[in-house]
């Protein structure tokens, strides 16, 4: 009974980390494609409203789908209450915690993190140019992500469960 | 209150602090606190505590990076502690709420205006592009004139410029050295001629504010910040020549004011106003009438006959002291030595 109960707990674990993972890898490229139409927005904001930045993220999280809109949303509330600290340390600490909880990686938070360089310090032309930089970045990492997932989703999602089905016929 | 040229804060000419400044006063400083870096709201925070009576003396607040913050009055400059880079820095970024690329206008023009109509002047390197300032960066010193208002300071006035017979207003220009209230004189104006005066028999009427430099409406983001008037319509931060066209042809207008006219540029403005029926409030800087008449474009205003009544403003009793009304022939029409 009790080996039953263990090849069970083996089986679920393996088969959940494997369908975990497969569900961030799927996710991650529309994560990727979120973001990007919210720097769009961003950058319509400054180009066109000459909004500030608080605001402008504050605009940028309420057209943004979750979770990009969190980290819009806090970073907009930060800079409201910003004391005199610069944006760009601000858009770095919002990054931090909010990269953790999504299916990102940390080469894609060291893409959003370019977005620091001179925010809210630059000129309007070189604040749009940046973000279109970022922008362009993102799009590569979304393309690679989906070929990611095109080679190695399903491997995943049954990897995991083949996986625990050996261990448990290992172990049996 | 004594004003005394320091470093540091004296404890020997501390007032009692149960003279405490009314709410009005200390209404501005609850404004541009949160501008301010935390490290240095204490300080302002704890001298104002300290000496009420700098509330209604401080007209601007200085900020020089590596120098004293100077909290300056008509009475003299009150010096406090150094101001780091860092602070300065952050001051900037507060005003600019993290977005100097929306105030870019704002800092190639050298200041900007914050919520409750203060004024931020700005100086430093000026970043030029084609010889024309582009922007200052990095800003080394920052002025922040508190914006005051005081209602019925042209109570005394507009009785003065009410013609008897056809017309209904008389064009007037008002004369001043810098800080000597001009601003504020028809900042007032305005907001009487746009309410209408009925001790006076004088109904509201269309004012059309042209500021170029936000200083008479004190516009944040296009809204004026202080009372000009219900029918008054502002074109904020429009050059001069320019905004006088516009609001004679799209806005009717049955008064037009301006700040600080004097400029070549300005005299084909202010001569299409003249000729349209148009009643025309403006301010120019100088001592006296001998001053304008030696400055090219006011002079040929003046040989135009624009205005009918010049008020002539010093500081000599303070700001805002009437040295005397003359009418276009420089005939004294009223003797000087009252207060606004």
């Amino acid at each position: 009974m009790l080996k039953l109960f263990g090849s069970t707990l083996i089986l679920g674990a393996c088969a959940g980390t494997g369908w975990m993972r497969s569900r961030d890898l799927r996710n991650r490229p529309r994560l990727l494609a979120g973001l990007q139409a919210s720097l769009g927005v961003l950058a319509t904001e400054i180009a066109y409203g000459a909004t500030p930045l608080p605001e402008a993220m504050i605009q940028v999280s309420r057209c943004s789908s979750r979770p990009a809109n969190g980290l819009f949303a806090v970073a907009g509330q930060r800079l409201r209450e910003a004391q005199g600290r610069s944006a760009a340390e601000i858009w770095r600490s919002c990054l931090d915690e909010w990269l953790p909880g999504t299916s990102l990686e940390k080469s894609d938070g060291e893409e959003l993190g370019r977005l620091a360089l001179g925010l809210g310090t630059a000129p309007r032309d070189d604040q749009l140019a940046r973000i279109h930089e970022v922008k362009n970045r993102l799009a590569l990492q979304e393309r690679d992500a989906r070929e990611l997932v095109e080679r190695m989703g399903k491997v995943w999602s049954y990897g995991g469960a083949l996986i625990g089905s050996v261990i448990v016929l290992v172990i049996w | 209150m004594r004003w005394v040229q320091a470093k540091g804060l004296l404890s020997d000419d501390r007032v009692p602090k149960e003279t405490i400044p009314n709410r009005s006063e200390q209404k501005w400083l609850d404004q541009l606190l949160p501008y301010f870096p935390p490290s240095l709201r204490p300080l302002l925070d704890e001298t104002y505590s300290n000496f009420p009576d700098l509330f209604s003396e401080t007209s601007e607040i200085r900020l020089r990076a590596g120098r004293p913050l100077a909290l300056c009055g008509y009475r003299g400059d009150r010096l406090l502690r150094t101001v780091t880079d860092e602070e300065l820095l952050q001051t900037v970024h507060l005003i600019a709420q993290c977005s100097l690329y929306a105030f870019e206008e704002e800092f190639r023009q050298g200041f900007l205006t914050l919520p409750g109509g203060h004024r931020v002047g700005l100086a430093g390197r000026t970043v030029l592009d084609g010889g024309k300032v582009k922007t200052i960066h990095p800003v080394s010193s920052l002025n922040i004139r508190i914006a005051r208002q005081f209602p019925g300071a042209a109570d005394w006035l507009l009785p003065r410029i009410v013609p008897v017979g056809e017309g209904l207003f008389f064009s007037t220009l008002i004369i001043s050295p810098p800080g000597g209230g001009k601003t504020t004189l028809l900042r007032d104006l305005v907001r009487q001629i746009s309410s209408g005066r009925p001790d006076l028999g004088l109904a509201g009427v269309t004012v059309g504010l042209v500021d170029e430099r936000s200083e008479i409406a004190a516009c944040y983001r296009g809204s004026p910040q202080n009372d000009v008037g219900p029918r008054t319509d502002v074109l904020d931060g429009c050059p001069k020549s320019e905004g006088l066209q516009r609001m004679l042809r799209s806005m009717g207008p049955q008064v037009l004011a301006t700040d600080e006219i004097g400029r070549m540029e300005d005299v084909r403005a202010v001569e299409e106003a003249i000729h349209s029926g148009v009643a025309l409030f403006a301010t120019a800087h100088g001592q006296n009438l001998e001053d304008i008449v030696r400055r090219p474009g006011l002079a040929e205003m003046l040989r135009m006959n624009a205005f009918q009544r010049f008020v002539v403003l010093s500081r000599r009793r303070g700001p805002g002291t009437v040295e005397g009304i003359f009418d276009e022939n420089r005939n004294a029409v009223e003797e000087g030595g009252r207060l606004c």
